[in-house]
């Protein structure tokens, strides 16, 4: 090996230097990260329901990505997106006919997730489990109405990878911290009080985003 | 042509600035020392208006999102583009002034009070709103993207306006102050208004005769 290694070093760093694409996308995804587990870990100071909550909506935001992703992947082989746009439907219906797939698929994940997370932190959600259901159920739609907006500007995005979780964690940082401090409370939960508080954020975000998305997605797909 | 409206705008910024500059200066030292926080205190004239100036860029963000989308003119994503840079430089100014005024009133330079944590998520938001319009190729698909994150994000402005009082944080709420040190303040704010609405205003000029070029 001799010096013409520090050549295409040179080269990837001059690229990289021009065109800044990927260390802004770096920086803002680890501050992101940092923000949400240090918001979660440091700020419930021993807090282990605290802790085990936030990292569980952190690990299903990051999982929804997934599927979010792929629902609109599959409309990019040729012809497939002209096909579904000439179908006689407004865009408002592929909308929710996008949400709804999206939304069950995370619904099962949450099945398998969430009863995991009990268990191996010792905490005690599973007790309270139509309450459960009614935060699940509101994290769920929230995630996936900004996620089937995000996912369908993004994917015809040449690099568009990594590029749905950048658009769509800052937009549910509000959500998951609304949704975690919501299973945290199970506990107290009671008709006045924090968990009332938090829960009604998580509904208020759920249905603007909800709304946003049904209105945005015309706009977004009109051509 | 060209470059005499770029010296004439330079020139109107730098003098702007400098108006700013003494004003505030002036201003500051014109209000009565704080008798709990001494000097600390006066770093509030300066943290109240670029807070409001960084709540006021992203509601300018999310109308001139929403009228892209309705008129597809890329005007308006001139005026987007202008508001998020000048909201970012608010927003950071906001944490950054914040965080000197925590450390001398709460004795902590972060702390997880709830007006901090949703300022710092709309920095976030404002960040990724650059971020990704530095990525985008195509200005219509940037123009999107940057309209849907304002859209969205916006509802972050009433959660920073309201945190303190709907979550009960440490984060004083409308204190009571003293005629000249209100007077101040509002001098301040209306200063720091003014001065980044004419930046808003010269830079969203700037970058629309980009795209008409």
């Amino acid at each position: 090996m001799d010096l013409r290694w520090w050549w295409i070093v040179q080269k990837d760093l001059a690229t990289e230097y021009r065109g800044w694409n990927t260390w802004p996308r770096m920086l803002l995804l680890g501050l992101l990260m940092a923000f949400l587990t240090s918001y979660m870990a440091i700020a419930s100071s021993g807090d282990n329901s605290r802790t085990a909550a936030g990292i569980c909506w952190l690990t299903i935001c990051l999982a929804a990505t997934i599927s979010l992703s792929h629902s609109m992947q599959d409309e990019q082989n040729p012809c497939c997106w002209e096909s579904l746009r000439l179908y006689p439907i407004s865009p408002s219906t592929i909308y929710a006919a996008k949400l709804t797939v999206n939304t069950l698929s995370l619904a099962a994940l949450q099945l398998v997730v969430i009863p995991c997370f009990a268990v191996t932190t010792n905490v005690t959600w599973m007790s309270h489990p139509l309450l459960l259901v009614v935060v699940a159920c509101l994290g769920n739609l929230a995630i996936n109405s900004v996620g089937t907006v995000a996912a369908a500007l993004t994917v015809r995005w040449q690099s568009s990878h990594g590029l749905l979780v950048l658009l769509t964690l800052p937009l549910l940082i509000p959500v998951i911290l609304a949704a975690a401090e919501s299973t945290r409370l199970l506990d107290h939960a009671a008709a006045h009080g924090p968990w009332r508080d938090w829960l009604l954020l998580l509904t208020a975000f759920a249905v603007v985003y909800l709304t946003a998305g049904w209105v945005l997605f015309e706009y977004l797909v009109e051509d | 042509m060209l470059r005499t409206n770029r010296s004439q705008t330079n020139r109107t910024l730098v003098l702007l600035l400098m108006a700013l500059i003494a004003l505030v200066s002036g201003a500051v030292f014109l209000a009565p020392r704080d008798a709990t926080m001494g000097d600390a205190q006066r770093i509030v004239y300066v943290h109240v208006a670029v807070a409001w100036n960084a709540l006021a860029a992203f509601v300018v963000m999310a109308a001139t999102g929403a009228a892209y989308l309705r008129t597809r003119d890329l005007k308006w994503d001139a005026w987007m583009h202008a508001a998020a840079e000048s909201g970012w430089l608010c927003c950071t100014l906001t944490l950054v002034s914040g965080s000197i005024w925590a450390h001398e009133a709460w004795g902590t330079w972060w702390t997880w009070d709830p007006r901090i944590t949703t300022v710092f998520i709309l920095w976030l938001l404002y960040s990724t709103c650059l971020v990704l319009r530095g990525h985008a190729n195509e200005e219509h698909l940037r123009a999107r993207l940057s309209a849907v994150v304002a859209i969205l994000g916006a509802l972050d402005v009433p959660l920073v306006a309201m945190a303190t009082r709907w979550f009960r944080g440490m984060h004083p709420v409308a204190p009571e102050m003293e005629p000249r040190m209100l007077a101040v303040l509002l001098l301040s704010l209306l200063s720091f208004t003014l001065f980044f609405a004419v930046v808003v205003y010269c830079r969203q000029t700037i970058l629309a005769r980009r795209i008409t070029a």
